[in-house]
């Protein structure tokens, strides 16, 4: 069959050419894998590019949105940024806005945040006990957005397996097709 | 022995391609060459070019290994400067592969040494680039002999020509037409290369 031609192509390759293939495959991973180290050095943010999970930010953000983050350490958070933070104990990060901020003499910062969707703060979600976030908490200030591109992070979440086919398609074909 | 038992196996099979493909088309004719040149006129091929390469993205993917590894063990914030320095040198070893490509591989498919078994001091080197336009048909063969240490002899020969007369409409490669082509240029060139001296 025409679809398997691939294979004598693959025979035909001596073993120079196979090893080859193999380190392209993995400078294609390395350039992906840098160019998100790269974003988290600049940004100062361990996760520079989120999506937007819930629709509890609308109408500014809706569900499957992606937001760019940074987390300049210098710039203080003020009522009204949109910060994505991360509760202890859990790892979804959420996407709420400051309303609250007390800060100490010494730069000690505590603020309270809430959904522009929700009806009350977000008290209910932090841990129990918790009743202030801090700077640690935070992921970073949202900075930029572009609307509906993150919806394939959420098919590919939901549907596990979609994601495991797409990459291994993709893996297949970068090791299989052969340029010089 | 063994390995030729299977080349000979492989190359007893006909090499198809698509035919519209123009990188597998390259492909194939190379690959058709450099078993001409070592099978036929028994060339033992030189794989510095090729290892050079190879070496040079072994470098840059061990790199990204490491800051993979050490972003892993020491989570961000700890980790910046060493990935500031894995993120700038691997994106420099990228660009040192991409102009090695360029300027010293340059086309260049096969390099070759004809070591003479009757002992004569002088063994004949001989470089091969090619080079197929994306969607065009004339395919050029470049071949360059040189004699022994001395750099200033040698001759080339080159082969321009359309590669529908190497393909038939299967795709199939006519490894005889191509290889007779092979042998117009390269004795031409050898005989070049022995009157210069």
């Amino acid at each position: 069959m025409e679809l398997f031609s691939f294979v004598d192509d693959l025979k035909r390759m001596d073993k120079r050419q196979a090893i080859y293939q193999i380190l392209n495959f993995g400078m294609i991973i390395s350039t992906a894998l840098m160019i998100w180290k790269g974003l988290m050095v600049v940004t100062g943010s361990e996760s520079p590019i989120v999506v937007v999970l819930s629709g509890s930010m609308e109408p500014a953000f809706f569900r499957g949105d992606l937001l760019l983050l940074t987390n300049y350490q210098e710039e203080p958070i003020r009522a009204g940024d949109i910060v994505v933070f991360r509760i202890e104990g859990r790892d979804i990060p959420i996407v709420h806005r400051v309303i609250k901020v007390h800060e100490k003499d010494d730069g000690y910062v505590k603020f309270l945040t809430k959904g522009d969707n929700n009806q009350v703060d977000d008290r209910g979600l932090y841990s129990p006990g918790q009743l202030w976030l801090e700077k640690k908490d935070v992921i970073g200030r949202a900075r930029g957005f572009l609307p509906y591109i993150g919806m394939v992070t959420i098919l590919m979440n939901d549907h596990p397996q979609l994601k495991y086919l797409v990459l291994a398609l993709l893996g297949f074909f970068v090791l299989i097709h052969r340029e010089n | 022995m063994s390995n030729t038992a299977t080349t000979s196996d492989a190359s007893a099979k006909p090499v198809k391609i698509n035919k519209w493909d123009t990188n597998a088309v390259k492909n194939a004719l190379d690959d058709a060459c450099k078993k001409y040149f070592k099978e036929t006129l028994n060339f033992t091929e030189d794989y510095s070019l090729m290892d050079g390469r190879l070496y040079i993205s072994l470098f840059a993917c061990l790199f990204s290994i490491y800051a993979l590894i050490y972003d892993w063990f020491y989570p961000f914030p700890k980790s910046r400067s060493i990935l500031i320095v894995c993120v700038i040198s691997y994106f420099i070893v990228i660009g040192i592969l991409t102009l090695y490509m360029y300027f010293i591989e340059h086309g260049k498919i096969f390099i070759g040494k004809l070591i003479d078994k009757t002992g004569l001091d002088s063994g004949l080197r001989c470089t091969i680039s090619s080079k197929l336009k994306k969607y065009d048909d004339k395919y050029n063969l470049t071949l360059e002999y040189k004699e022994g240490t001395n750099k200033s002899t040698g001759s080339s020969g080159a082969l321009i020509t359309s590669i529908g007369n190497y393909f038939d409409e299967d795709g199939v490669l006519c490894y005889d037409r191509f290889t007779n082509d092979l042998k117009k240029i390269s004795d031409q060139a050898r005989l070049n290369a022995r009157k210069a001296k």
